[in-house]
């Protein structure tokens, strides 16, 4: 590390519990390519495709048909920026898997717009992840992914994918949109897997 | 052009022993300051073995405190590629932790470290066919003007005549960020790399100036007449989380296919919802 000569820093105390590198806002961290996408409730729904091709889909009802959880966590943006005690609405990912038969350790996430990202599985289930619609109990505004968006909080930010629109199985991993752009391919906050090769 | 052989160099190396260029942080040394308006300056910093970047691009920047405290943010190219060499635009935020080092407190021979160069989706390259030689628009909110005045003087540099024009707002004559070159730039729009420039003042309008203050609307992002095919633009836009919102609306409303539109946001959203 270079000394940088007469920096001082504001040695937030609560510094301690974040990630390496992050600091706090109080605003909404955001890694977003493109313009915000509106969709509606009527024309949103939610597919898993495993390998068999033989896809299932969620309409909005038959998501809130679903049970749900409320979610309580911090989440870290690889622009640096980590939210503090973030309250949030959806459906645990295990519940749409329970229906699904699949032997494929990977998934790609897609979104409406184009956009993907990659997980293991084993990232995706055992209340590791959920399908959110709700936001400090209101309705997911569309700027932060609504009606509704993956929320991965164990990892950077960039995974939990905006207006998320399914998951495709597969045998081996692949790159998702910014792990192809130089980011890292896992993205763990924690251990500061900002880029490929960290 | 310096640009293409810096970033062929880096692909070219071989990717197994050496870590990408990205991954691991440089000592850098400041070499050079230019006020950019009252309250910004560009950091020209030293930087042995940079292998270069494109336009767009940016860096991290880490600075650490006698007691071993660090902080880090990221920072847009400021200048297309030159080897060993890196500049940085940066604005004050008034209470910010990083920002007032890097525009009052840093001194010539001061040093930092970086890291990059980071982000291959937000770049526009003169000439790169993989990005389409459509007319290129850009529209900058605040500070972040600082990576599309790289994409313009990389044009320059290379000598480009794609149609081009920049769109930028700002709050009032003491915010503005490059005023003379975007001048020169937008003098003669006959001279090989000249661009159209639009100033779109929010709160204060300097002395003569045609537009009245107000938020930027549609009329001020209609391209020029001149351009063949303005649906078929690339569009950059850049600045805070909710600059960006309202400008990618705009487009939106002028019939921009979301295809066309990169965008790269600065800060957080302000609004907790
Ligand atoms: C990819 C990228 C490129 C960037 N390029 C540039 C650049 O070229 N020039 C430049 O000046 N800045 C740039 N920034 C912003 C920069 O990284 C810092 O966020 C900025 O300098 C403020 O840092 P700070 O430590 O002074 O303030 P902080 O101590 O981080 O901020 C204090 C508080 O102010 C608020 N805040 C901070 N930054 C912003 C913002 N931009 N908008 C709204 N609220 C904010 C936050 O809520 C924060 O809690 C870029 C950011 C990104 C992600």
């Amino acid at each position: 590390m270079t000394i940088s000569r007469g920096f001082f820093g504001h040695h937030d105390p609560r510094a301690v519990d974040l990630p390496p590198g992050q600091h706090l806002t109080h605003g909404f961290p955001v890694l977003t390519a493109g313009p915000t996408q509106l969709i509606s409730t009527e024309v949103w729904s939610f597919t898993i495709t495993p390998e068999s091709d033989k896809p299932r889909r969620w309409s909005w009802n038959e998501m809130m048909a679903l049970p749900s959880e409320e979610i309580n966590v911090d989440i870290h943006c690889v622009t640096r920026w980590t939210k503090l005690g973030t309250h949030w609405r959806g459906v645990a990912l295990d519940t749409f898997f329970e229906e699904i038969d699949t032997d494929n350790e990977y998934a790609m996430v897609h979104s409406y717009g184009g956009y993907t990202t990659n997980l293991p599985l084993e990232d995706l289930v055992g209340g590791k992840a959920w399908i959110v619609y709700e936001y400090e109990g209101e309705p997911l505004h569309a700027e932060h992914g609504g009606p509704a968006r993956l929320l991965v909080p164990h990892l950077y930010f960039w995974k939990s994918a905006k207006w998320v629109n399914g998951i495709t199985m597969q045998r081996s991993d692949e790159p998702g949109f910014w792990e192809g752009f130089g980011y890292h391919n896992y993205g763990n906050p924690w251990r500061e897997e900002r880029y490929a090769g960290d | 052009m310096t640009d293409t052989n810096a970033t062929e160099g880096q692909a070219d190396s071989s990717a197994e022993e050496t870590p990408p260029a990205g991954n691991h942080w440089r000592k850098a040394t400041l070499i050079g300051v230019h006020p950019q308006s009252w309250h910004s300056r560009t950091l020209v910093l030293d930087v042995p073995g940079w292998a270069g970047h494109l336009p767009g691009q940016h860096v991290d920047v880490r600075l650490t405190a006698a007691d071993g405290y660090s902080a880090q943010r990221s920072y847009s190219l400021a200048e297309p590629a030159t080897p060993d060499r890196v500049a940085v635009t940066v604005d004050l935020l008034p209470h910010g932790e990083v920002s007032p080092y890097l525009v009052e407190s840093m001194e010539l021979g001061d040093e930092l470290d970086v890291r990059g160069p980071i982000g291959g989706w937000f770049v526009w390259e003169p000439g790169d066919p993989s990005i389409g030689d459509g007319p290129v628009l850009l529209i900058a909110g605040g500070s972040g003007v600082v990576p599309l005045v790289t994409m313009l003087r990389a044009r320059k540099r290379a000598v480009d005549s794609t149609p081009t024009m920049l769109v930028y707002s700002l709050r009032g004559p003491r915010d503005l960020m490059y005023g003379p070159e975007l001048e020169e730039m937008s003098a003669d729009l006959s001279a090989p790399g000249s661009a159209e420039v639009r100033l779109v003042y929010t709160r204060k309008v300097p002395g003569g100036h045609p537009r009245p203050a107000s938020h930027l609307t549609v009329e001020d992002i209609k391209p020029p007449s001149a351009w063949p095919e303005p649906l078929a633009a690339r569009v950059y836009v850049c600045g805070s989380s909710g600059f960006v919102d309202h400008a990618a609306g705009l487009l939106h409303k002028a019939g921009y296919p979301d295809d066309r539109i990169r965008t790269e946001r600065f800060g957080p959203t302000g609004v907790d919802r």
